[in-house]
């Protein structure tokens, strides 16, 4: 067991910090408009391509660290833009471990070096009407055809879907679970309107359309024989909303701490009031906490233990509503500058609940966590 | 450890313990309060000033044996739970020991008694991990097995919610107590912060999943003769033991 992260995970948490604070300084980074967020998500792609951040996970390679530094790398990042994070998450991290754990060498050739070296942006389809594929069928169906996979399905709430150069359809094949993958401008693929979300403002999310679209055979990963490989796609997004929510408590309370320390009310800074300083303390005990717990959950998953699943329901929880609690102590802090818009904290308390809601929701993995107690 | 006083117990620097060195012993004076093992104790650390103008600079340790002269323990205190283990008031009434029973040099005491004190904190946050570990085991067993509306009580969503809270506390106070370990594994001194956040989340949150445990048992969790009762009862000593929550807040928010 180790509790600190070594010289190099620290150097390259420094990189991050440098890349991204070069891209705040350049452009906003929550960026509602359309096109000038698209060309943010390819910027930031493209410059930490340039480290080992895309990697981690992603591609087995000793020299970019392992799970633990994921997590505390995806800290960094997320800490500086919840948008951009997810954006960026959502096509190296998912759809990228989608290629690299099952796809073929030639699978990998055509969409997993181009996403990992900041050229194209991914997606995965993966959630249908309700945000969970837990308590319902999957509807969206392939169906062989000559050589060819036609595909119909209905798609919710995907990140990058109205920008994505390559997009991971989840579906059903054969009756098993299979994934398609589907290229920008496939004919029948129709991203639907951007949504406009409580929060998340940079990330293009829209509804996925995909009616009689067309695709080679050698575009499908799978079918797979059991389900246990929707499990694992569950697993690694909860993962990354686990370092989004990590990243969510450090800027709200770096924002909080740094108020009340050069704030001054009645003649003196802010925290030397007890309900201030000790609600910082509170922040801080459950940030420290989460990390804990989240990097505890990714040493699990790297050592392949059994408890791993569990654990990172109980991470995801635990993580999730603790950014939620830490944002809004962080606005109560902040007072009137936190109420603003753009305030770290302000944007990290709009964030917060779609972490609990995406993924595993907060709900489904109590039960899980329930059920493993039960011995179910 | 004799530290606590009736009227000093995290403000260490107010204590009123004197020990008055003449020729080749120390003359101990003053009450401490809330002793683990007071009542049976063979041997005593005990904090007392050797230079009370100098205050927390002035407080040295001293050992003090069973039977000295002048040295007698309270009867045990009746406590709300934690009841196997015994506390008492100790009480020094010109109680002279040779001066080698000095701990260290004069002086050192404060130094001393904080060391203790998280470690202190960190060994008492321990039990707490084990009683989450044992609640979720009896709650599981006593859910399967309780039969309401025509099904164990297992199967419904607000039961197995009740078990995850529990088992995410108690992986939760597992990872900060590993962690005070761990620092105090690689000799770091000192871990005030690390040993005050485990303090304060374990002693802030270990309730919670005590009171799910009894809703769990329901009318039997509210019976001496289930053991959920006593964990419940055990659990309110996590934020007053080893330094009280507001304290930890206090230390907490001075760091940052």
């Amino acid at each position: 067991m180790n509790f600190d992260f070594t010289e190099k995970e620290q150097n390259l948490f420094k990189e991050l910090q440098d890349i991204m604070t070069g891209l705040a300084g350049e452009a906003k980074l929550e960026e509602k408009d359309p096109g000038r967020s698209e060309i943010l998500v390819r910027k930031a792609l493209n410059r930490l391509a340039k480290t080992a951040y895309l990697k981690l996970g992603t591609i087995k390679d000793e020299d970019a660290g392992g799970l633990c530094a994921m997590m505390g790398a995806m800290e960094t990042v997320s800490s500086y833009s919840q948008s951009l994070f997810l954006s960026i998450e959502m096509s190296a991290r998912l759809f990228g471990r989608i290629i690299s754990a099952f796809g073929t060498g030639e699978q990998m050739k055509r969409w997993l070096s181009p996403v990992l070296s900041g050229a194209a942006v991914g997606a995965v389809a993966l959630s249908e009407k309700a945000m969970n594929i837990d308590n319902e069928p999957m509807t969206a169906a392939g169906v062989r055809e000559n050589g060819f996979v036609r595909i119909n399905a209905e798609k919710s709430y995907v990140i990058n879907g109205p920008v994505a150069d390559f997009t991971a359809v989840v579906g059903i094949m054969d009756n098993k679970p299979a994934i398609f993958i589907v290229e920008k401008g496939a004919g029948g693929l129709i991203p639907g309107k951007r949504l406009d979300m409580v929060g998340f403002d940079g990330a293009a999310v829209s509804g996925l359309t995909l009616d009689n679209c067309l695709i080679s055979e050698d575009s499908v990963i799978g079918p797979f024989d059991d389900k246990s490989v929707l499990t694992t796609l569950k697993l690694w997004e909860n993962q990354i909303l686990i370092g989004s929510s990590l990243g969510m408590m450090k800027s709200s309370f770096e924002s909080a701490r740094i108020y009340a320390k050069t704030h001054k009310t009645g003649g003196k800074p802010a925290i030397a009031y007890q309900e201030v300083g000790f609600k910082l303390a509170e922040m801080l005990t459950l940030f420290q906490t989460s990390q804990l717990f989240a990097y505890r959950a990714a040493w699990a998953a790297e050592a392949k233990n059994r408890e791993t699943e569990i654990l990172t329901y109980c991470a995801k929880v635990f993580c999730t509503e603790a950014a939620e609690k830490i944002s809004g102590w962080a606005l109560q802090i902040l007072s009137g500058a936190g109420y603003i818009s753009g305030n770290p904290a302000e944007i990290a308390f709009r964030c917060s609940k779609y972490n609990q809601i995406a993924g595993t929701s907060t709900e489904i993995s109590r039960v899980k966590i329930g059920d493993a107690a039960l011995g179910a | 450890m004799g530290l606590t006083e009736p009227n000093a117990g995290s403000d260490v620097a107010s204590m009123t313990t004197t020990a008055e060195k003449k020729d080749d012993k120390y003359i101990l004076n003053g009450n401490k309060m809330f002793i683990t093992n007071g009542p049976i104790a063979d041997v005593a650390v005990v904090y007392a000033k050797t230079r009370p103008e100098l205050q927390h600079a002035g407080i040295s340790a001293f050992i003090v044996e069973k039977g000295t002269k002048g040295f007698s323990a309270g009867p045990p205190l009746i406590k709300m739970g934690v009841r196997t283990s015994h506390t008492s008031e100790l009480i020094f009434q010109n109680c002279e020991i040779p001066a080698e029973n000095l701990l260290g040099n004069e002086g050192d005491g404060f130094l001393m008694a904080m060391q203790t004190v998280e470690w202190d904190r960190s060994a008492l946050l321990a039990p707490f991990v084990g009683s989450a570990t044992y609640l979720l085991k009896k709650c599981a067993q006593y859910a399967k097995g309780r039969v309401q509306f025509g099904r164990p009580i297992a199967q419904f969503q607000a039961i197995k919610h009740k078990l995850a809270d529990i088992r995410i506390f108690g992986e939760a106070a597992r990872s900060l107590v590993y962690r005070i370990a761990w620092c105090k594994d690689q000799g770091r001194p000192l871990n005030h912060l690390e040993a005050a956040i485990a303090k304060l989340y374990v002693g802030d949150w270990s309730m919670a999943p005590t009171f799910d445990a009894v809703l769990v048992h329901g009318g039997y969790g509210y019976c001496h003769e289930y053991d959920v009762e006593r964990i419940f009862r055990d659990s309110r000593l996590a934020p007053i033991g080893g330094g009280t929550s507001d304290i930890q807040k206090m230390i907490i928010s001075k760091l940052i």
